[in-house]
């Protein structure tokens, strides 16, 4: 029965198919209509090229080109949750059907039948942020609608509600009737939205005064109204695609088979990784690019106990020398690894950190007028957030400064962001895997779990190759481009097994390491542990083995004497 | 809903013509005044904002007036929107009372009743006879009989006991209250507070509406008046003001007190002017989320933080207008909230087109103001954003709440159709809703608490009499809530709660319970433990409120100790579990973070004081993590804090003292990031020893090499992080939320109190203490306990016995405290030279040993410069110091040396001349 003409009928005309399934004979009921909506259109577009038939709301077709009700589909962070929800007219007098934006005539009387009340929840949602364009190829598919010259001058309604506003991005209102479908929705969280595209007043966005509840004469004025709200694109949500915890998905361990394919083996995909990175962003320096593997690999794996992505400090990462050639380039570089991360991970953002950032931007979301304004740090989970501390100089960092150095500090710590209401705040779980680069040896304003030093030469023509333009990186083959993906997306995922064998070895070769060496505490033991989890992550293993706990341990062995002779060096001089 | 007859004049007719006795002093109209204006019986007079009570003598009295034909003159209550229009019940009954009020008294009495000859139409309400069978008035689509609805919930009023609801409550298994006189439960609680309404002029009556369920008769008006709050509260208003009528003429005629006479008469009169409002509370209250459209129009009760107000909004209620030409007047009340002016002049000899005006001050108003109400964080689903509700409040309930107060609100739950456009005739089916309050009541003792210094006294007293009603306490007022939702629950709770304080090792249990993933460490969690039982605050009831004096019964914890020892963990457990706990950390948190700040409301813009985390804990414990690494400037103000338990705040014009009743649990890392083992523990700490000693227990928690201790570490941990579904230890101890619930419990009902045998022991605890520091060999006492110490044993036996949920404490109590005493002192206060304990390392942060040392050193000094190497000129200051170190056994610091030459000099013994390296020292002479 739902053969392509019926696809098709949906994509032309979403509201008439609406109207009939309303009307259908054969769905008596009208109990759950909304759930009964969802359940039809998943059907309908359940296969992934149906899927792939609905347009989708992007960058690059922005609502403005779309006719006003088309069918769009839309993937999206949500970003706010705290509109409250609104009352609609789910039956209209003469038996057709409300909701989804559908206009009805008003009575002669203005009776209501308060009966046929129910509810739609309202929440923001704007395109994810820190999506590598790759990621978002993938999921939009290749087809790219022709694109008109119009779209870059797309100027997104409430700007404030993006965590980067200054990029280019699209915010809607969306409405949601499937009530027990919304409930599970949270800040951050990623979903495709599946829905009619319309414009609509933001009237649970901002709040007025029950104006009319006013006695309005001809002489009382009536003062701020719903006339004076502005319009912003609204979505009315037929159903709700959910997406995986790291976007795409990818199997682990990797399906290829070592001996059948020497060339795909994930410790040879690993090692060509690390060969890349090292030699495009990090000035050939593979045990730095060995460590950002492992950070861009961490996760949340549990919140109680706390087993969170171990932050790192990546130290001694020249800042940019001022050359004269580039006289025309932005005033904040980007280090290349910036880039080099955006090429294989599907969430990754680069917070290029100034006095003026610090101290101007918010990093905390925060309610305002009872509108939730975003933050930088609200960002989907899974994440990999590239802090550069280059464009620090001297200077005073003032009270926002202050709080929002306290919030990412948060965020490595203990993975929360306290988003703020008047009033009160409310802590909610993130997680996001930072990692600082920093110009000394160590971190100007944070304290992170693991630093390693980057072992480069520091000649002005080294420097300015850390910092290289985009055109100057040297893509690997699509094919091993792919590989590499899939290493890291798969690993993001994977899960490692320890055997009682391995942890009866770690606990006695814990005993015995602190009887050689009193300094070690069980806060190394907690490092260790972590590392070596993220170390066979990186391998696609399934389990953890005696050999890559000794490999994991020499790694961290390696890195902290590299700390320390890094340190002493730099303080004689 | 029934169309009301012809039959009520408008209070505004009232109104106008309460001056105008001469002219319409009609004795025909008497019966006229409460039985028939039903709940408009009001006069606008009484109300607050823009009400025209002056107006009449401005104004010409003889304007013949028009009621408008279409309604009659509504409740004038801004929350209810009643289309029903009552008629009394009790009509004839009072009609013949002022039957008998005619005759006796007619001046007085018909001054007051009359009406004018204008509002002749409600001349007729009297002869309906309500009590008619014919009369039946049903709500609308119900089978709901309002008269009988009045006729119950008269009799309620009448004859509600407390014993109802104690036998109501003792059915529900609610903890109920006893009363201490079986008259108590006899005495008829309405009609007392009838009394005093009068008395005190007030025209509000709460009304718990458990208190409908426990009176038999009226089990049915709860959920009528749940459901149908439009209709029935009006009825309601209604029934209240016959009886206030009625028991004011039972009174009068009783001759009681104030009751005489001309005085009674005035009394009377007085109600009859008046609106008198039910306000119904006392609903389980719901989640702000599950308000759904079956709600609407329905009575709901919510909890929530008012996060801003609107100023105070005049709302038009009955507009006045007056035909330019022939000055014939027209009252148009508001009608689903429009207000139609009317086109031509109503008059028909007149019938000019267009020349009605509104007479603004001849209009009446009402006081309205938009509360937008946000849920507490303890309500909101995890992840998810608070919600936000409008409400709209009115008259006596306009500004009763500020933003941050927390409310528990009972209102109408409404729906109103949003037009997107006002000139299109299309609605997108949307609807706005809110809800229009009836009761609000400020909620009290919260996490986030009511900041009542920031209150004037007195000034947001929420109206009404009768707050309580159901003869429950006031403790029992704060938990009314709880006590409806799923009391059984609670009651279960408790008992369990009990039943655990029996057991033998319960002291262990818990201990282990409050930080199961961090090994060992047991003396440290016992102490904490104690912390959050705290002592007992003394003389706070007597002491005369948050001025009087006060011994602080909280426990101040600090921890020092070697980084990764787990001490931030143990501060994040117990934040978690503290009934207001507070965590901060010393480094991100200036003096404003821990203290309070004034801003400025950017809606009000008038200043406010917003609390900072130690006010915050008020109550509570504060978690301060890195405590060494404070300002100066925060830390100066935990001096005051400590040991007065207020802050005070002096900016932007507002000086006041904030009560921050809090214990403080700290932790502090040793200045060489590892702990100095040969070096005392002040010398340790970048802290001045005053704080230092302001803490009752301090730990030293050191990371100390033991392997069998390493072993079970590491398999501790590598439990914890390698296995796939971690869990915290298998061993048997207490979830947290019973944890919690445990120490709560314990804090709100357990006050122990000292017995005879405990204070002996605590005597003699003390005693030991302070003799350990007797030193026969030497004639200076090392200072070992103070009364401070003592102080802390007792907080910290009153806390082992609330902890065993024991009314007194016993010499158990002490002991226990006395031995986590001795071991905190015998880490803390250890005198590395000498082994000793010496409490005046912490509290001076001078040890015997160096006091000793500085008085031997003072000596030789003066010996060398009395001695022939002095003379007149003196001593240089290297040589002196060199031929110090040559007599003496231990090694001579500089700064030691100096200390001592200074401490000479300011006696007056020494003096210093040159400058560095030249410096001389010269004995005074004669000194």
């Amino acid at each position: 029965m739902h053969g392509p003409n019926n696809t098709m009928k949906c994509l032309r005309d979403p509201t008439a198919t609406l109207h009939d399934l309303y009307n259908d004979p054969n769905g008596t009921s009208h109990d759950n209509f909304p759930r009964l909506v969802a359940e039809h259109y998943t059907q309908i577009f359940h296969t992934s090229e149906a899927f792939r038939e609905i347009p989708s709301l992007d960058i690059r077709s922005p609502p403005t080109t779309f006719p006003d009700r088309s069918l769009v589909r839309f993937r999206a962070m949500v970003q706010d949750t705290s509109p409250s929800s609104e009352m609609y007219l789910a039956r209209s007098p003469y038996g057709k059907c409300g909701g989804w934006g559908i206009e009805l005539t008003e009575e002669e009387n203005g009776e209501v039948d308060y009966t046929n009340l129910r509810e739609c929840n309202v929440l923001w949602a704007v395109s994810v942020p820190a999506e590598s364009a790759w990621c978002a190829e993938e999921l939009d598919g290749s087809q790219t609608r022709s694109a008109s010259g119009s779209t870059s001058a797309y100027l997104p309604q409430h700007s404030h509600k993006f965590p980067h506003p200054t990029l280019p991005h699209i915010g809607v209102q969306v409405k949601i009737y499937d009530t027990d479908s919304a409930e599970k929705l949270k800040s951050t969280d990623i979903v495709t939205f599946v829905g009619i595209l319309t414009t609509e007043s933001s009237i649970s966005l901002s709040y007025s005064p029950a104006d009319l509840l006013t006695a309005r004469t001809s002489v009382s004025s009536t003062g701020t109204g719903l006339e004076s709200r502005d319009e912003v694109p609204t979505l009315h949500v037929l159903y709700i695609r959910e997406h995986t915890a790291t976007l795409l998905s990818r199997p682990y361990p990797s399906t290829a088979t070592p001996d059948a394919d020497e060339h795909s083996a994930p410790a040879k995909v690993r090692s060509e990784l690390i060969s890349w990175m090292a030699e495009e962003a990090l000035g050939g320096d593979r045990e730095a690019a060995e460590w950002m593997l492992l950070a861009s690999i961490a996760r949340v794996q549990s919140r109680s106990p706390p087993l969170l992505p171990p932050s790192l400090n990546l130290t001694h990462f020249p800042s940019p020398s001022p050359t004269p050639s580039t006289t025309d380039a932005p005033p904040t570089f980007l280090p290349t690894l910036s880039t080099v991360l955006a090429q294989i991970l599907p969430l990754t953002h680069t917070l290029p950190l100034s006095l003026d950032v610090l101290n101007k931007d918010a990093f905390v979301p925060e309610s305002k007028e009872e509108d939730l304004h975003a933050g930088v740090l609200q960002l989907p989970q899974g994440t990999v957030l590239l802090v550069t501390e280059g464009g620090v100089h001297e200077g005073k960092l003032v009270e926002q400064g202050i709080l929002n150095v306290h919030a990412l500090q948060e965020v490595m710590n203990t993975q929360t962001l306290a988003y703020k209401f008047p009033f009160s705040q409310f802590s909610f779980p993130t997680d996001i895997s930072c990692i600082v680069v920093s110009e000394g040896s160590k971190s100007a304003l944070f304290r992170t779990n693991i630093s390693v030093p980057l072992t480069a030469p520091k000649d002005p023509e080294a420097i300015a190759r850390l910092y290289k333009p985009v055109e100057d990186i040297k893509l690997p083959s699509a094919e091993r481009l792919a590989a590499f993906r899939d290493l890291l997306v798969g690993a993001r995922a994977g899960k490692v097994h320890v055997s009682e064998e391995t942890s009866e070895y770690i606990q006695r070769d814990f005993v015995r390491q602190r009887q050689q060496d009193r300094s070690v505490t069980s806060d190394d033991l907690i490092r260790r542990m972590s590392i070596a989890k993220l170390y066979a992550l990186s391998l696609h293993e399934t389990e953890l083995t005696v050999d890559v706990w000794e490999r994991a341990k020499a790694f961290d062995e390696r890195r902290r004497a590299a700390c320390a002779s890094t340190t002493t060096s730099s303080a004689t001089v | 809903m029934s169309s009301p007859p012809q039959d009520f004049s408008s209070s505004d007719a009232a109104d106008v013509d309460m001056q105008d006795q001469s002219v319409s002093g009609a004795p025909s109209a008497q019966p006229l005044f409460f039985a028939s204006t039903p709940s408009a019986a009001g006069t606008p007079a009484r109300q607050r904002v823009g009400t025209p009570s002056s107006a009449p003598d401005s104004e010409p009295l003889d304007f013949p007036t028009t009621p408008t034909s279409s309604s009659t003159l509504k409740n004038r209550r801004g929350d209810i929107h009643s289309s029903l229009s009552i008629t009394p019940v009790a009509a004839s009954r009072r009609a013949r009372r002022a039957q008998g009020l005619q005759d006796g008294d007619l001046d007085s009495d018909g001054t007051h009743l009359s009406m004018p000859a204008s509002s002749a139409p409600a001349l007729s309400a009297p002869t309906v006879p309500s009590d008619e069978p014919d009369e039946i008035r049903a709500i609308w689509g119900t089978t709901v009989n309002i008269n009988e609805t009045m006729q119950t919930f008269r009799s309620f009023l009448l004859d509600f006991k407390l014993k109802y609801r104690v036998a109501y409550d003792r059915d529900r298994g609610v903890r109920t209250r006893v009363l201490a006189t079986p008259e108590e439960g006899e005495a008829r609680l309405y009609v007392s507070y009838l009394r005093r309404m009068r008395q005190t002029g007030e025209t509000n009556l709460n009304l718990d509406m458990a208190n409908l369920s426990a009176y038999p008769p009226s089990r049915k008006l709860h959920s009528q008046l749940t459901k149908y709050p439009q209709e029935v509260i009006p009825a309601m208003d209604q029934v209240l003001k016959d009886l206030m009528l009625e028991v004011a003429d039972q009174d009068q005629q009783a001759g009681m007190a104030g009751m005489q006479g001309q005085q009674g008469e005035e009394e009377i009169a007085d109600i009859m002017s008046k609106v008198y409002k039910i306000r119904p509370f006392g609903m389980p209250a719901i989640n702000m989320r599950d308000l759904n459209p079956t709600d609407t129009d329905k009575l709901v009760c919510i909890k929530g933080l008012v996060i801003r107000a609107t100023p105070v909004i005049p709302d038009m209620k009955v507009a006045f207008f007056r035909c330019l030409k022939c000055n014939h007047t027209v009252q148009v009340e508001i009608d689903r909230g429009k207000i139609d002016e009317p086109a031509l002049c109503p008059r028909e000899v007149c019938a000019s087109v267009g020349t009605m005006s509104l007479v603004h001050n001849r209009c009446e108003f009402a006081d309205r103001q938009v509360i937008r109400l946000q849920e507490t964080p303890d309500a909101v689903p995890d992840g998810q954003t608070p919600h936000t509700v409008s409400l709209s409040v009115y008259d006596e309930l306009v500004d009763v709440s500020k933003p941050g107060d927390r409310l528990v609100v009972t209102g109408i739950f409404r729906s109103v159709p949003v037009r997107v456009n006002p000139r299109q005739r299309t609605i997108k089916s949307l609807f706005k809703t809110f809800l229009d309050v009836v009761h609000v009541r400020l909620g009290s003792g919260d996490r986030l608490g009511l900041d009542r210094s920031t209150r004037t006294t007195g000034g947001d007293r929420v109206p009404g009499v009768g707050g309580v009603g159901g003869g429950a306490d006031d403790e029992d007022e704060d938990n009314a809530d709880d006590r409806e939702q799923g009391m059984s629950r609670r009651e279960e709770m408790e008992m369990k709660l009990r039943e655990l304080s029996q057991q033998p090792n319960i002291y262990d249990l818990l201990a282990r319970s409050l930080a199961p993933s961090i090994w060992a460490m047991d003396d440290v969690k016992k102490g904490i433990l104690l912390q959050l039982f705290g002592g007992t605050n003394k003389s706070i009831a007597r002491g005369g409120g948050a001025g009087g004096p006060r011994y602080r019964g909280d426990i101040n914890v600090l921890l020092v100790g070697d980084p990764g020892v787990s001490k931030s963990q143990i501060l994040q457990y117990v934040h978690k579990i503290a009934p207001r706990g507070v965590y901060t950390s010393g480094k991100g948190s200036s003096a404003v973070g821990l203290t309070a700040y004034v801003t400025r409301d950017p809606d009000s813009k008038q200043l406010v004081l917003e609390s900072g985390a130690l006010v915050l804990s008020d109550g509570g414990v504060c978690c301060i993590d890195e405590f060494d690494k404070m300002s100066d400037a925060t830390r100066s103000v935990l001096h005051e804090v400590m040991e007065q338990q207020t802050v005070s705040i002096a900016k932007a014009g507002i000086i006041t003292t904030l009560n921050a009743r809090t214990s403080i649990l700290a932790a502090a890392n040793p200045i060489g990031s590892k702990y100095n083992r040969n070096d005392t523990i002040t010398k340790n700490i970048d802290l001045p020893p005053t704080l230092i000693s302001r803490f009752d227990l301090l730990y030293l928690v050191l990371d100390e090499v033991d392997e069998a201790l390493d072993r079970r570490l590491a398999q501790h941990l590598v439990g914890l992080y390698l296995e796939d579904a971690p869990e915290t230890g298998g061993q048997d101890i207490l979830p947290l939320d019973q944890l919690s619930a445990y120490i709560t419990y314990a804090r709100s009902r357990m006050n122990p109190v000292i017995t005879e045998e405990a204070s002996d022991e605590l005597v003699r605890c003390y005693v030991i203490l302070r003799k350990a520091g007797d030193d026969p060999r030497s004639n200076e006492k090392r200072i070992t306990a103070t009364t401070r110490q003592l102080e802390s044993m007792i907080r910290l036996s009153e806390a082992h016995a609330r902890m065993r949920f024991s009314p007194f404490v016993e010499l158990e109590d002490v002991k226990e405290a006395y031995r986590l005493m001795r071991e905190a002192i015998n880490t803390s206060a250890r005198d590395p030279t000498t082994g000793e304990i010496d409490m005046g390392l912490l509290d001076t942060g001078v040890g015997r040993q160096q006091r000793k040392l500085r008085g031997d050193m003072r000596k030789a000094v003066l010996v060398m410069l009395d001695g022939s190497a002095g003379g007149t000129r003196g001593v240089r200051w290297a040589d002196a110091l060199q031929q110090l170190e040559s007599q003496s056994s231990v090694r001579i610091s500089s700064a030691e040396f100096q200390q001592v030459i200074r401490e000479l000099e300011q006696e007056g013994l020494v003096k210093v001349v040159g400058e560095r390296e030249r410096r001389m020292i010269r004995r005074v002479e004669g000194a």
